[in-house]
């Protein structure tokens, strides 16, 4: 929602700054669209939201009014790059979206690289310019004027004539690249005129964007580049076939922009994707010496001290670490969670459990779990039969049991697997609470979810009828905070169960433990809370929330101060050593 | 039957094509009624110093379900016509490892929808026609013994566009 909203109206400044090119129908649509947007002003002194970014993502919604205040404040997009944001643990990042990316590294630079008037060219050929060198205007004007005929060809482009890219729909086309023939069909050529139809350069597109490079047309040998424009009409035209209306894309929506931007990002060690299930930010790491990060981050490996891992959040305000690429997992340290979710997930466990609880068959080494029944085992395999006790043939068993007598070695094996099913009921001890906390994550979510509705609907409807003076948003306002922390709190919790499995038991581990419950016990607290605001019997749904307000706020402050208190000390017992982690 | 390639037309045309231009030196020996497999048969013609002119080469070039935008997955095989014949060698050449898969940038970067078939055959014939140099990539040994079965999916390095 939030990141359509932006949309809108990043692309609404852009369409001001570069309307020249555009036709006049989209000015008029964009002026309507700001009209409204000003009507919707009155709002914003209720928006849910602050645009300090530093709201839940829950609460990432109808948030016009903020957008608006974007607008009217560039200073946002310019002053990038000095405005690291602290994480909380102190990590210095910059939140980054792919259309504020685009913006200020590319279309930034080729509004300065228009103040240089270059003869002749259009905006179509500086953006082609621009890419070509990688957006530094400098390298484009020097190449410019050192060798300008030299670099037009490079680029791809024809010198000093207009473009003849067209177009056009074409009678009686046959096609060389899907060799069917049309009686009419729409196709596309660069001034070269190479025509092929559009189904075609779609396929062809699509296929040569991924890399984030420029395109060339479909001939083998033909140097002419498709300007990005054209690509972004294509893509539109193929678009409007499945629907009514042809929507024209901004350069912010640009695919070439788009696809070279992740290929820009993608090959720098500074940013880094938000993991979060569809988020499609990113993030950017504040350091001065990127050759000192890589070496702090190959330290981290086996480090133990919590306070370096790198937690970042996103231009969404997802939680991350940038060194492990997951969600914020402290108190953990990334080496231990590395260990654990490698755990999880491969069948380290299972191969456990059946050594606990089966034996294999003495002929054919099949496990075979006894589930009851005598001690004659028939393998269902190979048909073999034996004793369950001594692993010997049956039939060599005259006297039943005779197996009964005592031997050293069995006794080392029935420790062993002793051994092996206590480690096993460990894990699942600790596995068992961290999944439970990762559902209630989500349930948690759609509660939450259903309770911002709610309250919007409410307050929406009690506005409509001039009502508002006895409650405004601002009574509200503690909401999204209380069901950030609800989050982050289960957030911590559920590692705190990873870094706990992995604990060398002491008294301090002890402290540990009673840290975790205590978190715990608020965490529980206050999502019960708002479940019971959310119960189908509840009718006054907004009236418990006023009710339980101050409950609200106390528990949500307890657990940031609970989930502060369990960080801060097992950071501290860490690294003086009196914490230790156990590994096998 | 197998589902036609969505650009059954265009393989037709190709296929056509093959058959009625009969390029110098290459020899279509089998093909699928899909037309998504073939085999050629490559003799070197006009670089007797290097390849002897009655040693046979063979060509499989496999369709891909996304050609013409992709292009196909083309290696030398070992092969032999009749069972007679001894089973055929992969070329010496820099640019062509042991195991038959081949560094042409026309197969990788280079390719576009308006490549076919044909041009691959030629310019992996001129590439035999004017190479003065009887051995193997330097990276032959380690590139082997890692590589896919699909000489798609390696990244190559174009180690010298010159030769």
């Amino acid at each position: 929602m939030l990141n359509f909203d932006e949309d809108d109206n990043i692309s609404f400044e852009y369409d001001e700054e570069e309307e020249e090119e555009e036709d006049d129908e989209e000015d008029d649509d964009t002026n309507i669209e700001a009209d409204v947007e000003d009507s919707d002003d009155d709002a914003s002194s209720f928006a849910f939201e602050s645009d300090d970014n530093d709201h839940a993502e829950n609460y990432k919604s109808n948030t016009t009014s903020n957008n608006n205040n974007q607008l009217d404040t560039p200073i946002s997009k310019h002053l990038r790059d000095d405005s690291s944001v602290v994480g909380c643990n102190g990590t210095l990042y910059l939140p980054w979206s792919i259309e504020q990316f685009i913006q200020i590294k590319f279309l930034d630079a080729l509004d300065k690289l228009k103040t240089f008037n270059l003869y002749g060219c259009s905006d179509d050929d500086l953006l082609i310019m621009l890419q070509y060198k990688k957006w530094q205007q400098e390298e484009v004007v020097n190449e410019f004027f050192d060798n300008h005929d030299k670099f037009y060809k490079k680029c791809g482009l024809l010198l000093g004539k207009d473009t003849n890219n067209q177009f056009e729909i074409v009678k009686n086309f046959s096609c060389f690249i899907c060799c069917e023939d049309y009686k009419s069909t729409e196709v596309y050529s660069l001034t070269c005129n190479h025509q092929y139809c559009l189904k075609c350069y779609h396929h062809y597109i699509n296929n040569e964007i991924n890399n984030g490079r420029l395109i060339t047309c479909i001939e083998p040998d033909c140097k002419f580049v498709i300007p990005h424009k054209d690509i972004s009409h294509m893509y539109s035209l193929i678009e409007s076939k499945h629907s009514v209306i042809i929507v024209e894309k901004t350069l912010l929506q640009n695919p070439l922009l788009i696809a070279n931007a992740r290929e820009l990002i993608n090959s720098k060690i500074t940013y880094k994707w938000c993991p979060a299930t569809d988020c499609s930010s990113f993030t950017e790491l504040s350091i001065s010496d990127v050759s000192c990060e890589a070496q702090k981050q190959s330290d981290l490996k086996n480090s133990n001290d919590i306070s370096k891992v790198p937690i970042v959040g996103c231009f969404e305000n997802h939680e991350f670490c940038f060194n492990c690429g997951y969600e914020n997992h402290l108190p953990c340290p990334c080496w231990i969670v590395k260990k654990w979710i490698k755990k999880c997930e491969d069948d380290s466990e299972t191969a456990n459990w059946i050594d606990a609880n089966t034996h294999t068959c003495p002929k054919c080494h099949t496990s075979i779990e006894k589930n009851g029944g005598c001690n004659h085992m028939t393998c269902r395999k190979c048909k073999y039969e034996f004793c369950w006790i001594c692993f010997n043939k049956w039939s060599e068993h005259n006297n039943n049991y005779s197996c009964n007598r005592f031997r050293d070695d069995q006794k080392e094996e029935e420790i062993r697997r002793n051994k092996s099913r206590q480690t096993l009921e460990r894990y699942l001890h600790f596995y068992k609470r961290y999944s439970i906390h990762e559902t209630s994550m989500k349930g948690d979510k759609k509660t939450l979810r259903k309770i911002d509705e709610v309250t919007k609907i409410y307050m929406e409807d009690r506005r409509s009828k001039n009502e508002i003076n006895n409650l405004s948003w601002i009574d509200i306002e503690f909401l999204p905070e209380a069901m950030r922390s609800l989050q982050n709190g289960r957030k911590t919790l559920k590692w705190t169960y990873c870094f706990a499995f992995y604990l060398a038991s002491s008294n301090f581990s002890q402290i540990f433990e009673t840290n975790q419950d205590y978190l715990n016990k608020s965490v529980e607290d206050l999502s019960e809370v708002f479940e019971k605001i959310m119960d189908k019997k509840n009718d006054d749904k907004v009236g418990t929330i006023l009710k339980n307000k101050i409950k609200i706020i106390n528990l949500s402050e307890l657990i940031l101060r609970r989930q502060k208190t369990l960080i801060k000390s097992a950071e501290e017992n860490l690294l003086n050593g009196l914490l230790k982690f156990e590994i096998d | 039957m197998a589902k036609p390639h969505p650009f059954h037309k265009r393989l037709i045309k190709e296929y056509t094509s093959i058959q009625k231009n009969k390029l110098p030196g290459i020899k279509l020996i089998y093909n699928d009624d899909q037309l998504i497999n073939y085999i050629f048969q490559i003799i070197i013609l006009n670089n007797e110093e290097i390849y002897k002119p009655d040693v046979k080469y063979y060509l499989s070039i496999i369709i891909t379900n996304e050609y013409p935008v992709d292009s196909p997955q083309v290696k030398f095989i070992s092969y032999s016509e009749d069972e007679n014949t001894e089973l055929s060698d992969i070329p010496l050449h820099p640019h062509i490892y042991s195991n038959g898969h081949i560094c042409l940038n026309l197969l990788g970067e280079d390719w576009t929808p308006a490549c076919s078939i044909e041009s691959i055959l030629l310019s992996i014939q001129s590439m035999l026609n004017n190479n003065q140099l009887l051995t193997r990539p330097p990276d032959n040994d380690s590139y082997i013994k890692h590589a896919p079965l699909n000489p798609k999916q390696s990244k190559f390095i174009y180690h010298d566009d010159n030769v």
